[in-house]
């Protein structure tokens, strides 16, 4: 299996990791997604411009068995496979800056990995890093869930888990998030079903430059019902679902100063070709 | 620079900083021990702070001292990370009556600092400042927790206390006093008005998450128009029911 999940006989397969060192992994029933490579390989990748996600774990740290089911989940709903660097292969290691290698990896990953007080070379697990055409475009350290204690694992943060790790694969592959109704976000949109039944776009990263603050979904995620934070203005919410359809910020403008009241609603179309208006809401086309 | 270790919200935190009015500012909240963050307020992040600070208080970014600038940096970076652990920076004016938690929220100017005051004025020594501008909201053991934070407002009001969220009341002035419980629909507005929204996704689900069962702890959610009067703390305290 290659690296991006593809078959390419130009490409090196790798060989599939050897998983059951990982306890967490005893139950699971999924198809695991895991393919050893180096770090020296991991490196090579990078400097070829390859796209892949790596996870850096080793079995017998807790926090990565806590992650490693919903990553491999994740992996799964995106059609993905995952490189393995696995920082306890040689068991004469007992720090993961000692394994082979580590020099070439820590020379791509430094800004990621950072370096203790004394400058030295930190390298925690896990780590899973997505990287898009040799650029890093995701990372997660540690558990994404908020888990204080791998032993809290439970059903609702392993699905917090699944979710962040997704973003990843969908920014390493450059595919829009879908919502179950086929409502086209981008990765830099989260989605959140509250426990009251209130579905939320938060904007992340990037798109907080544009769009800052909350919006309430209705409870298919068609339309937007309300904007929660004030310091939003029309134009930036505008801007950001033209840049997410792929229109010009103009033709959506006008569409937002004649319909966005506090709450307000708009109504985005689904797939139906540019710009079709329909009854009093506002049609855009999901692009691409 | 110097390394000075805090803890905010039961969250030991390193910060590395360059300027020893920092160091001063955070001596309330000094403590030993392993930090579980380390954060180093660096140029490239005052220089970032400067320029919001520009956006938002135009013709005046050139006046900010950088030690202040320095402050804002600082909160910023730990607001970032509080999601981590559960927490969230909050903007509003936070107080202890008998030991039960208030949380005034509200846009600046809309006068949260002014209640807060009335009801320091007429309850005195019941009333505890936990912090008048960016106290922490923490979710631990199920409960929401406010806490003080060395960022207490232009009064330096607050207090390194904490206690159980009673009532969050999102505050604006008016000619009269009313005060009504809050809707469903609107408490996500409130909500989403006082506690800092991070840019990292991992942290922005925790805060939702957080939110969410801020909602769902028990605490009473309101909205309160009021004058600058005692009558709309009393008033007040009859709603909440403490």
């Amino acid at each position: 299996m290659t690296c991006d999940g593809k078959k390419n006989s130009r490409r090196k397969a790798y060989p599939r990791s050897d998983m059951s060192g990982y306890a967490s992994l005893r139950q699971y029933e999924g198809e695991l997604r895991f393919f050893d490579v180096s770090a020296r390989e991991a490196a090579a990748l990078m400097d070829a411009g390859e796209s892949f996600a790596l996870l850096a774990a080793f079995a017998n740290c807790p926090w990565c068995a806590a992650v490693i089911p919903a990553l491999n989940d994740a992996a799964i709903e995106h059609g993905a496979d995952l490189l393995y660097l696995n920082t306890r292969r040689d068991p004469a290691v007992r720090r993961n800056t000692e394994i082979e290698g580590f020099d070439e990896f820590y020379a791509r990953f430094s800004e990621l990995l950072g370096a203790d007080e004394h400058g030295a070379p930190r390298f925690g697990v896990p780590h899973v890093f997505f990287v898009r055409k040799g650029s890093v475009v995701y990372d997660v350290r540690g558990d994404p869930s908020g888990l204080s204690d791998p032993r809290e694992m439970n059903e609702e943060k392993r699905l917090a888990q699944k979710t962040l790790y997704g973003i990843g694969f969908s920014r390493m592959k450059r595919e829009a998030l879908r919502l179950e109704n086929g409502l086209r976000l981008s990765d830099e949109f989260l989605v959140y079903d509250s426990s009251d039944g209130v579905r939320l776009l938060a904007p992340t990263g990037g798109a907080q430059k544009r769009f800052r603050g909350l919006v309430r979904l209705n409870a298919t995620g068609a339309d937007i019902v309300e904007l929660l934070r004030e310091e939003t203005t029309q134009q930036a919410i505008a801007a950001a679902i033209a840049e997410e359809y792929g229109l010009p910020a103009e033709q959506i403008e006008a569409d937002v100063a004649s319909f966005f009241e506090h709450p307000a609603r708009l109504r985005c179309a689904r797939g139906k070709g540019g710009g079709k208006r329909g009854g009093k809401g506002i049609g855009w086309s999901a692009s691409g | 620079m110097e390394r000075i270790g805090i803890k905010l919200a039961n969250i030991p935190i390193e910060a590395a900083v360059h300027h020893a009015h920092t160091a001063s500012f955070l001596r309330g909240y000094a403590c030993d021990g392993e930090p579980w963050e380390k954060l180093e307020i660096t140029q490239k992040h005052i220089e970032a702070e400067r320029a919001t600070y520009a956006e938002q208080y135009p013709g005046e970014a050139c006046a900010v001292s950088v030690e202040r600038l320095e402050l804002l940096a600082l909160h910023r970076a730990v607001a970032e990370v509080l999601p981590r652990y559960d927490a969230a920076a909050c903007h509003g004016s936070a107080f202890s009556l008998n030991g039960k938690g208030v949380l005034l929220s509200g846009e600046s100017g809309a006068g949260k600092s002014t209640h807060a005051r009335m009801w320091r004025e007429r309850y005195g020594d019941e009333v505890l400042m936990i912090n008048d501008d960016k106290p922490i909201l923490r979710i631990e053991n199920g409960e929401a927790r406010l806490y003080g934070s060395p960022w207490m407002g232009k009064h330096a009001l607050g207090t390194n206390i904490s206690a159980p969220l009673f009532a969050l009341a999102s505050v604006r002035r008016a000619g009269e006093n009313a005060l009504r419980p809050l809707a469903d629909d609107e408490l996500w507005q409130a909500l989403s008005s006082c506690i800092h929204l991070p840019s990292g996704a991992a942290e922005m689900l925790s805060t939702l998450r957080i939110m969410d069962r801020v909602r769902s702890c028990g605490a009473r959610f309101f909205t309160l128009e009021c004058i600058i009067a005692h009558s709309a703390a009393e008033a007040a305290r009859e709603a909440f029911g403490i």
